[in-house]
């Protein structure tokens, strides 16, 4: 795993302390919350019983027909549409009504169940009788069935509005009434079946309307309510379908109101329920009573306003932080991450095309652990520095210290040959340390070719043409030679001398190892973006047991011992002037008795 | 051999090889005197100054001894013959880089006939500016090799080339066009080094040259095979 998701395991993990205080902080609202609700519940017990009380010492005065309120521009078309807030009240199966109050006005919405139409305008007909009951008596109104559409009334009875309206298994009728003090109401529905046939029901007992009472609020009832109403409380009287009779609220010291922004995070943070109503302002309560229920709002005061403020104050602060050390952390991974990054990238292109290495790394100042790995790092490099620097002088160094000694011995040889002509001891000597000098120029010549090319600047160079020239040479040499050029320019980047030198060096080699009889192929052609170059011959074969060993130095598989020694260097120079050119020098022994040698380098990317 | 013998000053720390050197010179006639430190030469040159001087670069501690006494002796004399023997083949780089005015560098390995006929050819070359006799001058173009004084002219200027310089040129020179090996180059310049310390004076004679006239142009590398002239 990468450091920086290492990092980032961690910091989210730390994020457990502030949940940890979340889930306190929870829990002691839940408790705080359920202890207001059980204190609410005893309260609305408590006022269930002086209400029931109240209520026998006033005759039961929690009964009638409660009008609920109706928005004011309530069209009279005869549909429900505006009296959803209202619910029904069934008369018998087959008649309900809904009554309603607009500014003081009366309005009633009859339903009544009838498929049977009888609108015949002369005789009988389906009939809804309205009576109504005031202070001054009783007024019947007699309405028609007729189709859908406004009601007219007779003269007499032009005290009300009405709008027909029929429903696919009877009729509904939206009326408006004018009397403001109705205080009794009686519905009775006809429904002619045929000649003489009728069946009438609604508010009736035989055969007559019996006017039913419309609730009327008390003041005695307002007053003992208000005195009964505790603090930060709301209470509400309804009957059963949750009309109400009477409301009474004592909004206490008003608290300050508190932002929308508190409320959503107190809801997010806290409600234990999110598909209940929110616990923000307060909690509801309701006891039953015979005739309906008893509703208690118990709100939030001040002081536990400001508890539950505290409570989202200290949470969000506890995430704030934990969001900053998060948010810390990552940074502090992605700046560590970065630098090991840094380093690793450093330290890999620590050798330079030329072999140099590069001691300086990133971090080499800091005062951290990754400033001591880089220093180390950079202390080991510069030790690898001077021994490779070392290594590289020995040679040169190696044939400059031996060459004194070795010309002692020499000139003492040759002065010795010169008294004794033919002592063969002294002519074996002046072989063998003629052989060691060579053996010094050579190593002293390879260190200094290491050097030529450490020193040497790119040029951009058309290799075909340089092997065109090349071959002119070779085959002067060795007429058994034949060259297949490329079809086109190969441009390279490297030094012509360097890239001759290889040549004459696998050139060389061909030769030695054949005879006028075999032959030498040279090819050169282009293959994607590289190319290749091969050396082939015929007549030799590599010796497959050392094929790993072939390009190192001071290592020569030649069975022929020539009077001049042999060091293997040849090859060893060709690999370093191949990897010069980033190229790859590989030899492989070719099915038909011969040997190839192929370089494989890329070709030069520039455009021009 | 001359009636008088020549006389030879080596400047030379090992001892052993020194006397091996008075030993051969000796042998071969030349009267010898042999030194081992800076100071010593010093004194001996302030008095007298011998017919060729041999010169080691480095002496004792002293790396560059020699160019300190190559430089004090050309001041003395123009024409005084000196051979610098040098341990480290970059080392010819870096006295011909000084422009010293020795007369040849020789690497220290160097056979005792090859040092012989090295001595001898300057000796000739001396003896032919003294005595201005004329052998007829090889000529190709802008170029005139002076065979007697061992000089070489390019377009009338003096190119100063060390007697191992000279044999080169004059090997490439005389067949124009025909390509010289470096072992063909080696054995005519009477040298015995590596392929790479050929290259390394064709580079030095290609910058003389150039120093005289930088259009010069006239020495091809030939790839594989050596060295030419262009005709």
């Amino acid at each position: 795993m990468k450091l920086k998701w290492q990092i980032t395991v961690i910091a989210v993990l730390s994020l457990s302390f502030p949940w940890v205080v979340w889930l306190a902080f929870k829990s002691l609202d839940q408790t705080f919350q359920t202890s207001i609700v059980e204190a609410a519940q005893k309260q609305a017990q408590v006022i269930v019983s002086s209400v029931q009380i109240f209520n026998q010492q006033h005759n039961d005065s929690l009964s009638g027909y409660i009008p609920t309120a109706l928005a004011s521009d309530a069209a009279l078309d005869g549909a429900d549409t505006e009296w959803s807030g209202s619910p029904w009240y069934q008369v018998t199966p087959r008649m309900r009504f809904k009554l309603g109050q607009i500014d003081g006005q009366f309005q009633l919405l009859v339903a009544v169940k009838d498929d049977s139409s009888m609108t015949d305008p002369t005789g009988q007909r389906d009939q809804l009788i309205v009576a109504l009951g005031d202070q001054r008596g009783m007024q019947k109104l007699t309405l028609n069935r007729q189709a859908e559409g406004p009601v007219i009334a007779s003269l007499e009875q032009a005290a009300y509005q009405a709008y027909w309206h029929e429903t696919a298994d009877g009729y509904q009728v939206e009326i408006k009434l004018s009397n403001p003090d109705l205080w009794r109401l009686g519905l009775v529905a006809i429904d002619h079946l045929g000649p003489n046939q009728d069946v009438s029901f609604g508010h009736l007992e035989d055969q007559q309307i019996q006017l039913q009472a419309l609730f009327r609020p008390a003041s005695s009832w307002l007053d003992f309510l208000a005195q009964i109403t505790p603090e930060d409380t709301e209470i509400n009287i309804k009957d059963s379908a949750g009309r109400i009779y009477y409301h009474s609220s004592n909004p206490g010291d008003n608290p300050a109101s508190i932002g929308w922004i508190t409320e959503l995070i107190y809801e997010l943070a806290f409600d234990q329920n999110l598909a209940t109503g929110s616990q923000f302002n307060g909690h509801q309560v309701t006891q039953p009573f015979p005739g309906g229920e008893i509703e208690l709002l118990v709100n939030h005061n001040a002081a536990q306003l400001s508890l539950i403020q505290n409570f989202i104050r200290s949470v969000l602060s506890i995430f704030a932080l934990a969001v900053v050390l998060l948010v810390g952390y990552f940074v502090y991974a992605l700046i560590l991450a970065w630098r090991i990054k840094r380093l690793h990238k450093g330290l890999q292109s620590v050798l330079d095309e030329r072999g140099h290495i590069s001691t300086a790394l990133p971090s080499g100042h800091a005062k951290d652990e990754i400033g001591d790995l880089s220093r180390g790092m950079s202390a080991m490099l510069s030790q690898i520095n001077d021994y490779t620097e070392y290594l590289k002088q020995l040679g040169s160094r190696l044939s400059h210290e031996m060459k004194t000694p070795i010309s002692i011995v020499n000139t003492s040889l040759e002065n010795l040959q010169m008294e004794q002509a033919d002592n063969p001891f002294v002519e074996r000597a002046l072989k063998a340390n003629h052989r060691l000098k060579f053996i010094l120029n050579q190593l002293s010549a390879l260190s200094q070719l290491k050097q030529v090319i450490a020193e040497t600047e790119q040029t951009t160079f058309d290799l075909n043409n340089l092997l065109s020239d090349l071959v002119t040479g070779y085959q002067s040499q060795a007429p058994h030679l034949t060259y297949q050029p490329a079809d086109q320019a190969i441009k390279v980047k490297g030094s012509p001398e360097l890239m001759a030198q290889l040549l004459d060096k696998l050139v060389q080699n061909a030769i030695d190892f054949t005879t006028p009889k075999d032959d030498i192929s040279l090819s050169l052609e282009k293959r994607n973006n590289r190319y290749l170059l091969q050396v082939s011959n015929s007549g030799s074969q590599l010796p497959t047991e050392h094929a790993a060993q072939l390009f190192d130095s001071l290592t020569s598989f030649r069975d022929q011992r020539d009077d001049q020694p042999h060091l293997g260097l040849g090859l060893y120079i060709a690999q370093l002037i191949a990897t010069y050119h980033q190229a790859e020098l590989s030899a492989e022994n070719t099915t038909t008795n011969s040997v190839a040698f192929v370089l494989n380098g890329p070709l030069c990317r520039d455009k021009d | 051999m001359n009636h008088t013998p020549k006389r030879i000053t080596i400047v030379e720390d090992e001892q052993d090889l020194l006397a091996n050197y008075q030993a051969t010179l000796t042998k071969h006639g030349y009267q010898t005197q042999g030194l081992t430190n800076l100071e010593a030469a010093t004194a001996a040159f302030n008095e007298t100054l011998p017919d060729l001087v041999i010169l080691d670069v480095g002496l004792g501690h002293q790396a560059d001894a020699g160019f300190q006494l190559c430089q004090m002796l050309r001041q003395k004399s123009a024409t005084l013959p000196i051979l610098m023997l040098t341990a480290r083949d970059d080392e010819i780089d870096v006295v011909s880089g000084l422009r010293l005015g020795a007369d040849d560098y020789l690497s220290k390995d160097i056979s005792m006939p090859h040092l012989l006929a090295r001595i001898a050819s300057l000796f000739r070359r001396q003896e032919a500016n003294v005595a201005q006799t004329s052998q007829a001058p090889l000529e190709k173009g802008p170029l005139k090799i002076m065979l007697d004084n061992l000089q070489v002219f390019w377009q009338e200027q003096l190119i100063e080339l060390t007697v191992t310089e000279f044999w080169m040129v004059q090997s490439l020179a005389r067949y124009p066009g025909q390509v010289k090996t470096r072992d063909q180059l080696m054995h005519d310049a009477n040298v015995f080094v590596d392929d790479s310390t050929i290259t390394s004076h064709i580079k030095r004679i290609r910058k003389k040259f150039q120093k005289a006239d930088p259009d010069f142009d006239q020495i091809d590398t030939v790839h594989g095979m050596g060295y030419r002239w262009k005709p």
